[in-house]
């Protein structure tokens, strides 16, 4: 499923003396299979978006398409049987477009692990047979690592806080989206914790979700880990690409009010002092690049 | 959509009623609660309104801010409105209609509805005049100040102060809080919308859990937050803003009192309604 969006605005305190433009004029287009990267500072409507895209915020103006649903803002008039089949239309729109939010161990509610991660699966799909909910919720828990078995019958408030943000991302996936959303999914997370989030995104990537929308501050990690990149500023997609285009502007990024990967910033200072290496900004690609140069010099010395 | 259900917000503006000393505009609240029920006739109520219009006049408060306020207890009003023409009984009314469903309406049914429905109507703005040039902080800060007396007793005012306070002070934070779970769980498919009052309320559970469990992991926070800073509330505390009565609170003050002996005067000389 590919996003579309285009002129997409959108007011908070509508109608009131607190009026202010979330969104102003966004236009995107995120193709299917992407790993996608927003990134922006505070405020600039990077969340406002990602919830127009399951319809949790209606589209007040502009054009937004998800896969075949049209989210778009129509004047037309509905019929009660057209608003039914709208109802039913967001319930599919929802269990397609996954969403993880910003610390989602605090909306864990049910007395159990294994209740709690079926809660997306029994709404979606209300006649699935037991059997089946079962083995949805336990493949869903089983992916993103940790023991069905041992923690299916705990109090998902009893877990650590990695664990239970794991059991948060086990929930919204059960139900089998084709595009996940997550909102920060590292903040508050340790560096091991961190380290196994990206690759439990990748596996993911890579077995059963098409498409992935990253939300985050951490340049480093979007450098890392995104194939393509948004930059929102002030209710704006003022840039897209992949994340070595972007960040090999610094001037650019740094006016959005956002920093480099140490990545760039190394490069950049290295070529400064007369080294250049080349790579697309990947701690992986920066370290083989800067090896290669190593390599090479020490060649010449001989 | 939550945010209508806060009864009054503060509305930020320059104005002689946002510059008055808190104490005295919950004194003169209060003074004006006790005109709205020891007004007899339609004539008090010309002047209470009189006061209340004058004083939001004053305020620059928008209309419509106020009238969100009424938008919340409009049920109440109308239900004691209908309730009332239909059961209110006295001697020597007249019947004004009595047809088919709307029976024993009589003149002094009418009357009395409507004055009942005035006066909550006139309670409940001039209340929200109140929270919306006050805020939080100052209201508590008057309150406290206003309770002063009681401490002598060994009644924990500033104790009560605070927790007044930080009530007041988590409320729009709680307010996020659920609309922020009530997007996640409806992006896990949750249905607040249909269904039946029980399905509904049952339906509410996954906001409410998590709902009180941050809330007392805040409250813990907070705790350790004011722990961690020696916070208490003994005698010596200073505050930051002193409260002062100034030429604003007593032209309030000769206002209002002109007012109640306007409303005194029409309850002796200008008969009863009610």
């Amino acid at each position: 499923m590919d996003i579309f969006c285009k002129d997409l605005y959108y007011q908070y305190n509508k109608n009131t003396e607190f009026v202010s433009y979330a969104l102003n004029g966004v236009s995107l287009t995120i193709k299917e299979g992407e790993f996608f990267g927003i990134i922006g500072h505070t405020g600039s409507g990077k969340s406002t978006f990602i919830q127009h895209l399951n319809g949790l915020i209606p589209v007040e103006q502009g054009i937004l398409t998800v896969g075949d649903y049209d989210l778009s803002k129509t004047d037309v008039k509905k019929s009660k049987k057209e608003k039914k089949q709208l109802k039913d239309n967001l319930k599919n729109l929802r269990r397609s477009v996954g969403m993880v939010f910003q610390y989602p161990e605090y909306q864990l509610f049910a007395e159990t692990v294994f209740d709690d991660v079926s809660f997306g699966i029994k709404n979606f799909m209300p006649n699935l047979s037991p059997e089946e909910v079962r083995i949805l919720t336990k493949n869903a828990i089983e992916t993103v690592g940790l023991d069905y078995e041992k923690i299916k019958d705990k109090s998902p408030f009893e877990l650590s806080g990695g664990q239970k943000r794991r059991v948060a991302i086990a929930g919204v996936i059960a139900s089998r989206p084709s595009i996940l959303i997550l909102d920060e999914p590292c903040a508050g997370l340790d560096p091991t914790g961190k380290t196994a989030l990206w690759n439990l995104l990748h596996s993911l990537h890579e077995r059963v979700i098409k498409t992935i929308i990253v939300v985050s501050h951490d340049m480093n990690d979007v450098a890392s880990n995104c194939t393509s990149v948004a930059v929102f500023n002030r209710g704006k997609v003022i840039k897209t690409g992949t994340p070595k285009e972007l960040f090999s502007d610094s001037a650019f990024i740094s006016d959005c009010g956002l920093e480099v990967p140490v990545t760039a910033y190394l490069t950049e200072n290295l070529k400064n002092v007369g080294i250049k290496i080349d790579s697309d900004y990947t701690i992986n690609r920066f370290a083989e690049s800067f090896a290669n140069y190593l390599k090479n010099t020490e060649k010449a010395d001989l | 959509m939550l945010k209508d259900v806060v009864f009054g917000q503060y509305y930020p503006a320059k104005s002689p009623v946002h510059r008055m000393d808190p104490r005295s505009k919950i004194v003169l609240l209060i003074l004006y609660i006790v005109m709205i029920f020891i007004v007899k006739n339609f004539w008090g109520f010309l002047l209470t309104g009189g006061l209340l219009l004058a004083t939001v006049f004053l305020s620059k408060v928008p209309l419509k801010s106020m009238l969100r306020s009424v938008k919340a207890i409009i049920f109440i009003i109308l239900f004691t409105f209908i309730i009332n023409i239909f059961f209110h009984k006295e001697d020597g009314a007249k019947i004004l209609w009595d047809v088919w469903l709307i029976r024993n309406v009589t003149d002094k049914s009418l009357y009395y509805a409507i004055f009942m429905a005035l006066r909550l109507l006139l309670l409940v703005l001039g209340s929200s005049i109140l929270t919306l040039t006050t805020t939080p902080v100052s209201l508590t800060d008057g309150i406290e100040s206003l309770l002063k007396p009681l401490s002598y007793i060994k009644f924990p005012v500033h104790e009560l102060a605070l927790i007044m306070s930080i009530a007041l002070r988590f409320i729009p934070t709680l307010m996020e809080e659920t609309e922020r779970i009530i997007a996640a769980q409806k992006a896990r498919g949750a249905d607040f919308e249909s269904g039946n009052l029980f399905k509904r309320a049952k339906a509410l559970l996954p906001v409410l859990i998590p709902l009180i469990t941050s809330a007392f992991r805040r409250a813990e926070e907070l705790g350790d937050a004011m722990d961690a800073r020696c916070y208490n509330g003994s005698k010596n505390r200073t505050k930051y803003k002193k409260l002062k009565f100034s030429l604003v609170d007593l032209f309030g003050t000769v206002l209002s009192l002109t007012v109640l002996a306007g409303v005194i005067l029409c309850n002796l000389y200008l008969g009863a309604t009610i």
